[in-house]
This record gives structure tokens, C-alpha cells and sequence, in this order.
């Protein structure tokens, strides 16, 4: 007898989150609570100059004086932010020299989510920057990019030796003035990534940081800065797994990207956050602040493969302010059970002659929510400015939604603008031809979703593509109805 | 008393308590709300409004409006004008004025909408016109039914109201006109529409009202198998706002809400559609085509909700706009709020300028510029204008909107 799709839900129903597990490891945890006190602890924790002490103290009165945006497609329980720890940080142990001194606790972590520093070391050439909540424990590969002038490390190793550079960026893509979630991110953002490609260098691999919500009840504030030089490229890979939790967490990071005149930026995510279990019980808030901003001829492409989380709220953006510039972004983004994803870009043209893509492929599922919310911008100085958006939207059952939001506003006669949205479910006869020609019903959605996805996944660079079709199968695997 | 949120003094009699109130505690809209997110209503606020009755308009030869047959009712700043009227009976239909009805309060307290301007509507009524129509009837003749501001900060409160009943059909050409000398005149108006099994109703709305404002509400529901098809044209107007809600409750409905837009200098013109499809296998089209020139400022917001349930939905947008000005602005929002499956909905959006190739090729076989760029726009609204049965009307909008 064959396997029948009544038995494959079954099976899913029962199936728990595969990377649900909590590593016991040892941290220090600031009380729980946020006042001034608290952020000058962090602030002092990490050994921070003044001039940062007094940039979180601003971003946290400003941050006092907002309120929490709810123009999103979005329904939740508001985070209780005087109940979250702001600051965890695993135990300081003696510096590491080699991978044998690292935790063993950690490597098995890192071994359960399939990744092995040696392996990734060796074979793909893939430099790990590994944030195990919020403090970079492990960093590879940095030798070899310093040889080339590339900076890669964590946040708050940045801030003490390269203080110029980050005095210099930050905040200028994301102001702690932007929006509430920005505002306490500056405020007490935890760590995160520094990257620098200096003038001319093309880095010769692609830079990936995994990060991980470890410790049960912190909120994780991660900030990413990077910066193209003039005429540099980067690739750099963001992806996440998290435990599963009851509770719900908060993620609130923001990511600055700074693209220099004639520099490319290729910033990739697969996210897959803890979505909640079947009943939309626990599962992780994320609300993420992206947003990079482009210089003369210069290129930022995002691409994202979001399937986690239960509450999605994020806009990788691109400021278009650079004559000829390009932007980019490819989303597909997957909901299932009770997930509920407001997400999409903003394309802000400024520049003469700049071009931006808006690739957007929506999947739902089970009883979710999935929204695309974008703006597409055209300044009045924008001249022969062209954008072309084509949001797809999926429909997997009888229960979920599937939105379309597009906000286009044009101000230059000689821009083009071209928006093109389609929500439809799986066409029967599609499943039809494949299922007469002895493929399994399960197989046939697999591989019409995938074919539907290929355009942005294409995008991804090969070490995730193969992830995010694995990731694109576990999420919806059984979700026909 | 409402002074703070819009400036007017004078009040009609006879108006309804409960709008009243609610009018009262409700608030003045503000471009923080999404639906006035692009909409500037300082000069709106700034204006002192007066009711004014006196009628300023002889003929309508000044109007060039097309041959015009059928019932005409012409409403001059909101009270009807019975010199340029034509009112005749016809077989099951009933024409009725909410001036002659001894039930004024219970019918305004009928309220329709708790947004500001439809409240300010209800509270202020200055005039209501209502028209039946029986089961079975198909009234051949068109229904005219024009309003004009002739009187400078006049502020004029109108309502249709249309009840088609069973297996029915009616026809109405909708006008709404300011007179070229007259300003600041504002035409708040609420069509209300009830289209009942199997019948149809079209709506050809034409405005172009100079320097006067014009915000009009239609609210349309729809019963089993019935039709409405609504073609916007909108010439001018120093500020208009088209809100029209299609509500479909019965299965097997057809709804077409068409448009052409055409903001000139200082002017914003804004579409703002919304249909919801309650029950399954219905079918909705919109098509909205902007042209901005000058300064203007062209505005559509399209969103269709299929909601739980309503499976086999068709529904299909779009909006194509032209800029012709380097001051010309256009926000285009075509949304959809889908929550269920079985759907084929879309939508699309394109903003852009004459394509030179095109124009190059009109000219290179010696058609002059100016020729040339009329040919282009009279493609592209092309689509929309043969939406229009009637040949006269399409030349008089074709006119009109050329004009500009």
C-alpha cells in the first residue's frame, strides 16, 4: 500500500522541531529588567568607550518616547520587556588557540546543527564567525582575511580594536531614531558581526555567522555592520536555528549595509527561528531592521529563505542613493501552523539611472498568515530610475491567508515602475500531469514548490541552497489539504 | 461645535441626532491614517463653508455635456434645480426626494459608514434622492442625475440611494460638476446601492469639477447573480476622493469598477476601491488608468478581500499610470487580503511615460507632436472607454479628458 498524505500528516503532526535542543553551557546573566543601570552594565561588561555608552543612552530615552508599531499584518502578545534579561554572555574561558580547547558542549551543538567547524574549515572554505548568544566564541579563518586587509569579527572586538570604523558607520544606514524595535537595539544590543572589505579586495570566500538564541528568557539584540570599500565584493550568509521554548522570545536585530562607490554586497539569510508547535504555542519574535545603503555604480543584493519564527516582521531595505546603483531582493518566505510573516523590502531610489528587483515568492500553510509588505520609492531626482516587483503568493490550505501590500510611489516622469502580484493554489492539473506520470502526490508539491521557489533560490549561494530546499521540504511537507 | 475639525456654520434643519453625535466624537481624518495617507486635506480644513440655495447655473450648454436623453435631475448646490430637471414617470421605477419625505430623521439616521465625511453626510443632508426599481423591470431609459457646485465655499450634502429589486436593470450617468468660476466648493456625496438577485446595475460617474472638492462614498452590496459595473472618469478637481466599498454577499456576482483619472495642475485626484468577496464563486475586475500632468497628484488604492470560505473567487486588478510633467506624482497600492485557497487573484501596477519609440514612429509618418501624444493616450484609456454602451458619452469623455 502506498504511503498516503493522510498517514505523511500524521507523521508531521507528531514531528517536533529537528533543531530544538538547549545547550547547557554556563552564563552570566544580567537581572532581568531595562533602565539606565542596566545598559551602562552592558556597556561596562563590554568594556565599551564612552562615546558608544552615550549613543545606547540616547537610542534608550528616544526608545522610551515610541510606541510599538501595529500597522503590521500581525497579531501577537506584546513582549514584556521589563521580564527579559538584556545581557548573557557564556562564561569567559581561557583564550582559545585551537579547536581542542573549545567547549566540548559547544561542538556537539554545533555538530547537531550539521555544521563542524574542522569540516568547514577544510572543505568549504567557509569562515565561521559563531555567535552562541552574545558573545563570539569561535572565530576561523580570520588569519587568512587579514592577510588581505578583510576585518571579520564579532561586534565588541570592533569596537575596541577598530573603534574608527564603527564610530564612523553606525547608525548612519539605521539611526536609533528609526523605529521602536531600532531604538532598543541600539540601546542594548548584546554583539554581532563587523565586517570591513577594504579598497579593491575581493573577499575570496563567502563569510557566514550562525546565530543561536541560546539561554532561556534573553532577548537577542544582534547588530551586523558591513562595509564594502570602493570597488570591494563580499558575500557574506546569515542563518539561524533556535531551541525550542515555550515562552516567546524576542529577536530584534538590525543589519547595516554601507556599499561603497563600485562595491557589491550579497547578503544572504535563511532563517529558521522556532516557530511555535502545531497549537501556535512558544516561537520566536522577529522583528529585524535591515537596511543598506548604496554608492556610485555600487550593488546590494538581499536574499532570504525565511521558514521559522512565529512572528516575522522585517524589510531588508536599499537606499538608492548612489548614481547607477542596483538593488536587489529575493524572499521566499514559508508559513505554517500558526506562523505569521509581514515581510517584503523597501527600494528607495535617490540616484540617476538606478535599478532595483523585487523577486517575493510567498508559501502558506496550515492556519498562518503570510503578508508582503514593500515600497518601491522613486525620488523626484531619480531620473530613469527602474524597478520591476513581482510578489507571488501560494496557498496551501483552506485556512491560511495569503496579503499583498505594495506601496509605489513615484515622483519622476522618466522612471518605470512595473509591479505584478498572482495568489493562486497549487493548479490540480499541475499535480495532475505529475502524479499520472507515477509520482507520489507528496513528490509532485515538493517539486512544483521548489520549481516555484527556483528563481530565488538560484540566488542563494550554493552552501545554502541546499539547506533551504531541505528547510523548504521539512516546512511543508503534509500542509496540503 | 464641529468648527475645529471642519469649518462650517451654517446647518441644514432636520438633521439626525445620531450622526450628530457620533459626527461629534469622531475625529478629523489626518494623513496618519492609512486611508488618508496620501491625501491633503489642509485646504480642505482652511475653507469657511456656507449652505447656499440660490441658483446661479441658466442651461447647461456650458457644460458641453453629451445629447442627453431620459430622466435628468439636476441638484444645484444640493437643492434640485426643477428649470434644467426633467422628470417624467416611467413604468416601475419610483423617484423619490428625501426633501419631500415626511421621514427625514429615520431615513438619515439609517447610517451608511462611520467614517467622518459620511457622518458629516448623514448629520447635514441637504438633499437625497432615491429611486426603486420593481422586480422584473429593465428601465431602457438613462437616469442623469448631475451635481453641481455653483456657490463659492458651499458645502453640499447629496445621497443616491438605488434599490433594484429582482430580475432588474437600470442605467445611470452620474455627474458631478463644478462651474468653472466657482471655488472652494465641496460635494460630499454617498451612493448607496442595493443590486438584488439577478439584476444589474451600471454606473457611469464623470467628474470634473474645476476648483471645487468632491468626496464620494458608494457603498454597493450585491445579491445572488446580480452585476455592477462602475466606470470613474475624473477630468479635475482641486481635490476628489472615490471611496467606493462593493460588498458581495451572493454567489455568482459580476463587478467591474473601471477608471480614468487625469490630475492636472495643483490637483489630487484619489482612488481608493475595496471589494469584498464574502461568498464563493464570484468574479471582480478593476481596471484604473492614471494620467498626471503638472504638478498633480494621481492616487490608487485598490484592495480586494476574499474571505474565508470564498472559494473560486476571480479577481483581477489593475492600474497602469502615465507621468507627463516632472512634478507629476503617482502612489499606486493595489493590495489583496486572501484567506482562502482555492482563488486565482492578481494584480498589477505600472508607472512610466510615452514610449519614445512610439511617438518617433506616429511622427516619422507625419503626425504632429501634439497629435501624436493624444493618439498614445487615446490607446492607452482606450480599454476602459469602450466600457462606456454609449457612443455619444465616450466622445464626451474622450473630449474631456483630452482636454486636459
Amino acid at each position: 500500500m502506498s504511503y498516503t498524505e493522510k498517514e505523511l500528516k500524521k507523521e508531521l503532526d507528531n514531528k517536533s522541531y529537528e533543531f530544538g535542543f538547549v545547550t547547557d553551557i554556563e552564563s552570566e546573566k544580567a537581572p532581568k529588567g531595562l533602565n539606565e543601570d542596566i545598559i551602562r552594565l552592558i556597556s561596562s561588561k563590554k568594556n565599551e568607550p564612552h562615546w558608544l555608552l552615550d549613543y545606547r543612552l540616547k537610542a534608550f530615552k528616544v526608545w522610551k518616547t515610541m510606541k510599538e508599531p501595529k500597522w503590521a499584518h500581525v497579531e501577537y502578545e506584546k513582549p514584556r520587556f521589563q521580564d527579559i534579561s538584556y545581557y548573557s554572555a557564556p562564561k569567559k574561558k581561557k583564550e582559545l588557540k585551537s579547536l581542542d580547547e573549545v567547549d566540548p558542549e559547544l561542538l556537539k551543538t554545533m555538530d547537531k546543527l550539521g555544521i563542524s567547524i574542522e569540516e568547514q574549515k577544510k572543505l568549504s572554505g567557509v569562515a565561521v564567525d559563531f555567535v552562541m548568544d552574545s558573545v563570539s566564541v569561535a572565530t576561523s579563518f580570520k588569519e587568512k582575511l587579514a592577510e588581505l586587509g578583510i576585518i571579520f569579527c564579532s561586534f565588541s572586538e570592533a569596537v575596541q580594536n577598530h573603534p574608527d570604523l564603527v564610530r564612523k558607520y553606525m547608525g548612519t544606514v539605521v539611526p536609533y531614531t528609526d523605529n521602536y524595535y531600532a531604538a532598543l537595539n541600539s540601546a542594548v544590543f548584546s554583539d554581532g558581526s563587523f565586517c570591513y572589505i577594504p579598497k579593491g579586495i575581493k573577499c575570496p570566500m563567502e563569510l557566514s555567522t550562525y546565530f543561536r538564541i541560546n539561554e532561556s528568557g534573553t532577548g537577542q539584540f544582534e547588530r551586523t555592520l558591513l562595509i564594502a570599500d570602493h570597488s570591494s565584493y563580499v558575500s557574506y550568509l546569515e542563518g539561524c536555528t533556535a531551541p525550542q521554548r515555550d515562552e516567546n522570545q524576542l529577536h530584534a536585530a538590525v543589519v547595516e549595509l554601507i556599499s561603497l562607490d563600485n562595491a557589491e554586497i550579497k547578503y544572504s539569510t535563511v532563517q529558521n527561528w522556532y516557530p511555535g508547535d502545531e497549537k501556535g504555542v512558544g516561537g520566536v519574535y522577529n522583528f529585524v531592521t535591515k537596511r543598506g545603503i548604496c554608492g556610485y555604480r555600487s550593488k546590494i543584493s538581499w536574499t532570504q529563505v525565511e521558514t521559522g519564527s512565529a512572528v516575522t516582521w522585517k524589510y531588508p531595505s536599499c537606499i538608492l542613493k548612489g548614481d547607477y546603483s542596483v538593488g536587489e531582493f529575493y524572499s521566499v518566505a514559508v508559513t505554517n501552523n500558526f506562523q505569521q510573516a509581514d515581510t517584503g523590502t523597501k527600494m528607495i531610489h535617490v540616484g540617476n539611472n538606478t535599478k532595483s528587483t523585487i523577486i517575493s515568492k510567498g508559501i502558506s500553510a496550515g492556519k498562518s498568515q503570510n503578508s508582503y509588505r514593500g515600497l518601491v520609492k522613486i525620488g523626484k531626482g531619480a531620473q530613469n530610475s527602474r524597478n520591476f516587483s513581482q510578489c507571488d503568493s501560494l496557498l496551501m490550505t483552506d485556512q491560511c491567508g495569503a496579503h499583498t501590500f505594495p506601496y509605489i510611489e513615484c515622483e519622476n516622469p522618466s522612471a518605470t515602475v512595473e509591479h505584478e502580484a498572482t495568489t493562486s493554489k497549487i493548479g490540480e492539473d499541475q499535480l495532475f500531469y505529475c502524479m499520472q506520470r507515477g509520482i507520489s502526490e507528496e513528490k509532485a508539491i515538493s517539486l512544483i514548490v521548489n520549481g516555484y521557489a527556483k528563481e530565488v533560490l538560484n540566488k542563494l549561494p550554493m552552501e545554502f541552497a541546499v539547506e533551504a530546499q531541505k528547510l523548504l521540504e521539512i516546512s511543508l511537507e503534509g500542509s496540503v489539504g | 461645535m464641529i468648527t475645529n475639525k471642519l469649518n462650517y456654520i451654517s446647518l441644514f434643519g432636520g438633521e439626525s441626532d445620531n450622526a450628530l453625535e457620533q459626527l461629534n466624537s469622531s475625529t478629523f481624518p489626518t494623513r496618519k491614517e492609512e486611508e488618508w495617507k496620501y491625501a491633503p486635506l489642509k485646504k480642505l480644513k482652511k475653507i469657511p463653508f456656507i449652505n447656499h440655495s440660490e441658483f446661479n447655473v441658466q442651461n447647461l450648454n456650458s457644460f458641453n455635456l453629451p445629447s442627453t436623453s431620459g430622466i435628468i435631475i439636476v441638484l444645484e448646490n444640493g437643492k434640485l434645480n426643477p428649470n434644467l430637471s426633467k422628470l417624467f414617470s416611467l413604468k416601475g421605477l419610483e423617484v423619490s426626494f428625501i426633501s419631500n419625505s415626511k421621514e427625514k430623521n429615520s431615513y438619515s439616521n439609517n447610517l451608511k459608514g462611520n467614517d467622518y465625511f459620511s457622518l458629516l453626510n448623514s448629520s447635514y443632508l441637504t438633499e437625497g434622492i432615491t429611486l426603486k426599481v420593481s422586480a422584473g423591470i429593465v428601465i431602457e431609459e438613462t437616469i442623469n442625475i448631475l451635481n453641481i457646485s455653483s456657490c463659492d465655499n458651499c458645502l453640499i450634502n447629496t445621497r443616491l440611494d438605488v434599490l433594484l429589486s429582482k430580475n432588474s436593470a437600470l442605467h445611470i450617468k452620474q455627474y458631478f460638476l463644478g462651474k468653472s468660476s466657482t471655488k472652494n466648493g465641496f460635494i460630499n456625496h454617498i451612493n448607496n446601492f442595493s443590486i438584488q438577485q439577478n439584476s444589474s446595475l451600471a454606473l457611469d460617474k464623470f467628474q470634473d469639477l474645476n476648483e471645487n472638492f468632491n468626496i464620494s462614498n458608494d457603498r454597493i452590496n450585491q445579491d445572488r447573480s446580480s452585476k455592477f459595473i462602475s466606470n470613474t472618469f475624473t477630468c479635475s478637481g482641486l481635490f476628489t476622493k472615490n471611496n467606493i466599498v462593493n460588498n458581495v454577499e451572493g454567489e455568482n456576482c459580476h463587478s467591474e469598477l473601471n477608471g480614468v483619472f487625469t490630475p492636472s495642475y495643483n490637483e489630487h485626484i484619489d482612488n481608493h476601491t475595496l471589494i469584498n468577496h464574502l461568498v464563493p464563486n464570484c468574479q471582480s475586475f478593476e481596471n484604473y488608468k492614471g494620467i498626471v500632468k503638472g504638478n498633480g497628484v494621481g492616487v490608487f488604492n485598490g484592495k480586494v478581500v476574499v474571505h474565508e470560505n470564498a472559494q473560486k473567487i476571480e479577481a483581477f486588478q489593475k492600474n497602469n499610470n502615465i507621468l507627463l510633467d516632472n512634478d507629476a506624482v503617482i502612489y499606486s497600492k493595489p493590495e489583496l487580503e486572501i484567506y482562502a485557497d482555492d482563488v486565482k487573484c492578481s494584480h498589477g501596477s505600472t508607472t512610466g511615460q510615452f514610449n519614445l519609440d512610439s511617438i518617433f514612429y506616429l511622427r516619422s509618418r507625419g503626425i504632429s507632436l501634439k497629435k501624436a501624444k493624444e493618439l498614445m493616450i487615446l490607446g492607452f484609456i482606450n480599454e476602459v472607454i469602450q466600457k462606456c454602451n454609449d457612443l455619444d458619452f465616450q466622445d464626451f469623455i474622450i473630449d474631456s479628458l483630452l482636454k486636459n
